[in-house]
């Protein structure tokens, strides 16, 4: 027999689905149904009753009487049969109904003859199984058996739906449990009163309160009301019965006070449960710990917090490079984020103390803005660990942390606890930024020394960059006014009627300005980049000035040049060497003055002056002349008178001698007249005064004696033997005027040498050695009120046509040119007395005059060690003043630190051999280890080089204490030049 | 009259010589020489010469003050001394007369006129021994 499927095949699915709800097949029998089923047998009198479901391929029987089988195939089904229709299906003999003549159960065991089935209709209409009577034997029911029967199944369904019911209620109550078990917190049903007063809690409460769920429920000693936070009780009771009121849930965080007293934080969300009458009945709602989430939201508030600040005062260091500001703003920041009582900013100073530079403090407490501030405990070691990053947090100054005396010195400023962090700029510990708590002790946690540290780096940033800013702003502002010097000066250059020149070290013209062009015709286009020094006549003596200029420095002097015309023209020449920033010589700077006019000038002033000085000469002259030739013209006549030759040789012989003389005389004249200046060479005073001795006695009155007295011993002069000629030719004059009547002119002459505590010396005058040449006569003198214009030009005594005037302003003039100086004493009646100094050339120096004293370094640098502070410092200046770059150090190990960062610069190192720390003889070692062509000059008091040298230390130069700068000076010369 | 003697005082060895020479040679006087005015005092003194030929400017004791020592003294003050002089202008500013100078002769001299004047001054015959050829 095919599967019975009808037209309601297509709910099939749906009927099925109906089914398995119920969760009945295979299940245990049950009483209940067992009852229904016993029933409906009593009732049909049949021997078989079941309540069969129909599964998908079986019929599977939940409850039977009078049959073995549980189950059979839904094709072989007489059920399957009754569910397709409404009504019961009732087959009074099986053998006789073409349906289920054939079945296998009619026609074999238990050989069914009668069935009677109503169907399983659940509420929603799928017909999910029947309840059926059977019997062997063919029969009828009547109405009210079958009625029963469809009682019995209403029943059946009925209990189905319960059993379902229970099912799904007892499900809801095991995952009720399960989530209230798993739940991050509890649920709570509690009176509407002050103390919360518990009626169900659930078992999470143990896990947030610490209280268990007996101690709410059973013992009753702890309600929900006391485990609040006191602070936040009342708030929460407001606002649960403000949300009561209005009914409407409820929804709050707080705090709560566990059983062992830790504080936590839980957030709540519940409502009130009302009567139908609107009487509120109880509270009801959930409770979590939200600490962790708490903790994490305040730590992001304070980091945010945080942040703010940092970004405040990093934007500050951005926007404003003014410190003071940046520091103002960081210490109230961070005063209000840390919520201290006092936040400063401290300036370490060299010697351990130090000022407090920025200060923000509560108003409760006194302001220590701008004391110096003097910590006894704060040592060196202190510096150290801060200069390490060392941040130094205190809790509490009483708890015995801190030594004494820092808590001593902390507490006159009122200090509880105090967080420190150092602010560490380019590398040296500048200061402190300080956080202070006065009231009470306070735990200082790692974010906010973190956040402090962090701040101190910013701050160090700011000195930094405002450090650098304000030398910028110098360096500009230097800039600015080199850049406005140079501009003026070189306006002036060009202004200028000097020509300045500037050579570099290969002769390359570098610079050439307008009176360089026009002094020499030349233009800076034809001369600028040149190697050319055309307009020089002499070309060994400008080597020779370069020389001396990268010798000493400096040279000056008188030049004769050529220009473009090939005309000559006289200079005065100054030379100076122009160095780079780190001392090697760059280039020569020239000035040159066109001196030719002046040169000239002054020339033809000397000469007229010495035609006058000749023409005050004249008188004697003349009387030379006639002495000189009255024997010649007598002679002649007389050779003439006397043909007798024997006489004729004898006044031959006065002519040829008056002749010679007359030769003489002109020839003195002629010389001084036309004398040639402007060459100094080193002269004797003695001979000197020998011509001039010469000259006044052929033309001087006979009434004037002359005395002339020179030592052998007389120092020689650097002059021009024109020039001093002329002086002493002049005062000559002067003492012959000054005694018309005769007298005793005196000439001598004495090496002296003035101190510079000499008070009679006048003005100008110089301490050193000097050959005094005084000229003194017996005559008139000069009046008191004269003597002090005897110098002035034109100043004369003498009547009209005997004097110009310019005779001792010249005699100045020329003295002044020759760096001396003169005296004159002088009374009425018993003559005058000048005595004119000009300086000596020492016996050195008569040798060879140009050679400079000392030789000159070229910037060298070079390393000084040696522990005597004083001897350090008074060589450094002395190696600088000649020339040198000086690196001191006080001991080898400085000295070894100082080479070996500067390796490439030193040249030369000066050691003492007994120091400290390391000696020099380690030093040498060292330093030789290192470089071995190093030049060493080594020092001591106690050691001699041949101690050194048995220790086997091989120096450059070695300099046995005391010694004299200049032979130190020598010495490095020597060795750098060696 | 004998052979007058005559002291010739200058400081000048070559004047003093070409005057010697022209007092012996063409005059045929006698001639006595001092190189300085003391030397010439001394001299004056000592020998008596007939008449002193004296040079004005000398070193030391100038001719002028050998002349007012020589009239101080009785012993020369009668001496005639004429003056030998360099010193152009002389003869106006201060007259020989005035110091007791019987003349002055101013250098440079021709040998003739001199050996004339002298012998003018001194109102001597003069007898030239040498000619001009």
């Amino acid at each position: 027999m095919s599967h019975p499927l009808t037209e309601s095949n297509h709910q099939e699915a749906p009927r099925l689905q109906a089914l398995y709800q119920y969760q009945i097949l295979d299940t245990e029998s049950e009483a209940a149904f067992d009852e229904l089923t016993q029933l409906a047998a009593q009732i049909c009198q049949t021997p078989i009753a079941i309540v069969v479901l129909i599964d998908r391929e079986r019929q599977w029987f939940k409850s039977k009487v009078g049959l073995a089988i549980s189950e059979t195939p839904r094709n072989v089904s007489f059920c399957n049969h009754t569910i397709l229709q409404a009504k019961p299906l009732i087959v009074q003999d099986a053998l006789t109904d073409a349906r289920f003549a054939t079945n296998p159960y009619v026609t074999g065991d238990p050989k069914i003859r009668f069935y009677a089935g109503v169907a399983l209709t659940t509420p929603s209409g799928y017909r999910i199984g029947t309840l059926c009577v059977v019997d062997y034997v063919p029969r009828q029911l009547d109405i009210a058996q079958i009625k029963a029967l469809q009682a019995l199944s209403h029943q059946v369904v009925s209990q189905l739906e319960l059993r379902r019911n229970l099912k799904a209620l007892q499900e809801n109550e095991r995952r009720l449990s399960t989530l209230m078990g798993n739940l991050p917190g509890y649920v709570y049903q509690v009176a509407n009163d002050l103390n919360y007063t518990p009626e169900f809690i659930s078992e999470g409460v143990f896990a947030v309160t610490g209280y268990h769920q007996a101690e709410y429920l059973v013992d009753r000693t702890i309600t929900c009301g006391q485990e609040i936070h006191p602070d936040d009780s009342q708030p929460i009771w407001q606002q649960i019965q403000q949300a009561v009121k209005s009914r409407q849930p409820y929804e709050c965080e707080y705090r709560i006070i566990t059983k062992t007293g830790a504080e936590k934080w839980v957030w709540e969300r519940g409502r009130g449960v009302y009567e139908s009458n609107g009487e509120l009945l109880r509270l009801e709602g959930f409770v979590t710990d939200i600490s962790v989430r708490k903790a994490a939201k305040l730590r992001l508030h304070q980091k945010a917090q945080q942040e703010h600040l940092m970004r405040v005062v990093t934007e500050h260091i951005r926007q404003s490079l003014d410190l003071d500001e940046i520091l103002t703003t960081t210490v109230s920041e961070v005063r209000q984020v840390l919520q201290a009582d006092r936040v400063l900013i401290f300036r370490l100073e060299s010697d351990g103390s130090g000022n407090v530079v920025q200060e923000s403090v509560d108003a409760h407490w006194q302001p220590i803005l701008g004391q110096n501030l003097f910590d006894p405990c704060f040592q060196s070691s202190y510096i150290d660990k801060y200069f390490q990053g060392r941040v130094h947090a205190t809790h509490d100054i009483d708890d015995g942390s801190i030594q004494p005396c820092y808590a001593e010195f902390l507490k006159q400023f009122g200090v509880r606890a105090n967080l420190v962090v150092p602010i560490i700029q380019s590398g040296c510990l500048w200061g402190l930024l300080i956080a202070h708590q006065c009231a009470h002790p306070r735990q200082w946690s790692e974010e906010e020394a973190q956040l402090l540290k962090q701040l101190a780096d910013q701050v160090a940033i700011a000195i930094h960059q405002s450090s650098l800013y304000k030398q910028a702003q110098n360096e500009l502002k230097e800039r600015i006014q080199a850049e406005a010097k140079i501009r003026d000066q070189a306006m002036l250059l060009n202004v200028a009627t000097d020509a300045i020149i500037v050579r570099d070290l290969d002769q390359h013209i570098t610079f050439w300005n307008q009176g360089a062009e026009r002094l020499y015709g030349w233009s800076s286009e034809e001369m600028l980049g040149k190697a050319t020094a055309l307009w020089c006549r002499d070309s060994a003596g400008l080597q020779e000035i370069c020389q001396t200029v990268l010798a000493r420095g400096e040279w000056q002097g008188e030049l004769t040049q050529l220009t473009k015309d090939q005309k000559d023209v006289m200079v005065a020449s100054r030379w100076t060497l122009v160095r780079h920033p780190n001392g090697q010589p760059k280039a020569f700077l020239i000035v040159n003055t066109d001196i030719t006019q002046k040169t000239l000038l002054e020339r033809q002033f000397l000469r007229a002056q010495r035609l006058e000085t000749i023409g005050t000469l004249a008188g004697g002259v003349a009387h030379d002349l006639n002495n000189v030739l009255a024997p010649i013209l007598m002679s002649v006549s007389l050779l003439e008178m006397q043909p007798d030759s024997s006489k004729r040789q004898k006044w031959l012989d006065v002519i040829d001698a008056s002749a010679r003389r007359g030769a003489s005389l002109v020839k003195q004249v002629l010389t001084f007249a036309r004398g040639i200046e402007g060459e100094r060479s080193q002269l004797e005073i003695r001979h000197l005064t020998c011509e001039i001795k010469q000259v006044i006695e052929e033309t001087f009155p006979k009434s004037i004696n002359i005395f002339t007295h020179i030592p052998n011993h007389l120092s020689m002069v650097m002059g021009d033997v024109t020039q001093i000629h002329q002086i002493l030719m002049n005062l000559c004059l002067n003492a012959r005027d000054a005694m018309p009547n005769g007298g005793m002119l005196r000439i001598t002459a004495e090496n002296q040498v003035i101190d510079a505590d000499n008070i009679n010396l006048p003005l100008g005058a110089q301490p050193g050695s000097y050959v005094a040449i005084t000229v003194a006569d017996t005559g008139t003198g000069i009046a008191a009120d004269a003597i002090d214009r005897i110098f002035d030009p034109f100043f004369t005594t003498k009547e009209m046509g005997k004097g110009t005037g310019l005779g001792l302003s010249t005699v100045m003039t020329i003295i002044k040119s020759h760096n001396g100086f003169m005296t004159v004493s002088s009374q009425i009646g018993n003559g005058t007395e000048f005595k004119v100094y000009l300086p000596a050339l020492q016996d050195g120096e008569t040798q060879e005059p140009v050679a400079p004293k000392v030789p000159y370094g070229a910037g060298e640098w070079i390393l000084l060690a040696d522990d005597e502070a004083a001897i350090r410092e008074a060589t450094k200046t002395m190696l600088e003043a000649h020339g040198y770059r000086v690196l001191t150090a006080s001991n080898g190990i400085e000295a070894i630190a100082l080479y070996s960062r500067h390796q490439d610069d030193i040249r030369l190192a000066v050691v003492n051999i007994m120091m400290p720390a390391m000696n020099g003889t380690t030093a040498i070692r060292t330093l030789q280890a290192i470089n071995p062509y190093l030049k060493i000059v080594a020092t001591s008091g106690l050691t001699t080089n041949d101690t050194l040298i048995e220790m086997g230390i091989k120096v450059d130069h070695f300099l046995l204490k005391p010694f004299i700068a200049q032979e130190l000076i020598i010495s490095l010369h020597q060795v750098l030049n060696s | 009259m004998s052979t007058p003697k005559i002291l010739i005082i200058d400081d000048e060895a070559l004047i003093q010589e070409v005057v010697q020479g022209c007092f012996e040679d063409l005059a045929g006087w006698s001639v006595i020489t001092a190189n300085s005015g003391q030397d010439g005092l001394d001299q004056a003194l000592a020998k008596k010469p007939d008449a002193i030929a004296l040079d004005i400017i000398m070193p030391g004791m100038d001719g002028i003050t050998l002349l007012q020592h020589l009239k101080a003294n009785p012993v020369t003050q009668d001496i005639p001394v004429i003056l030998l002089t360099i010193a152009t202008g002389f003869t106006d500013r201060i007259s020989y007369a005035e110091l007791g100078a019987i003349g002055a002769i101013s250098k440079p001299f021709d040998p003739i006129n001199l050996v004339e004047q002298v012998a003018d001054f001194l109102g001597w015959t003069l007898d030239l021994k040498e000619k001009c050829p």
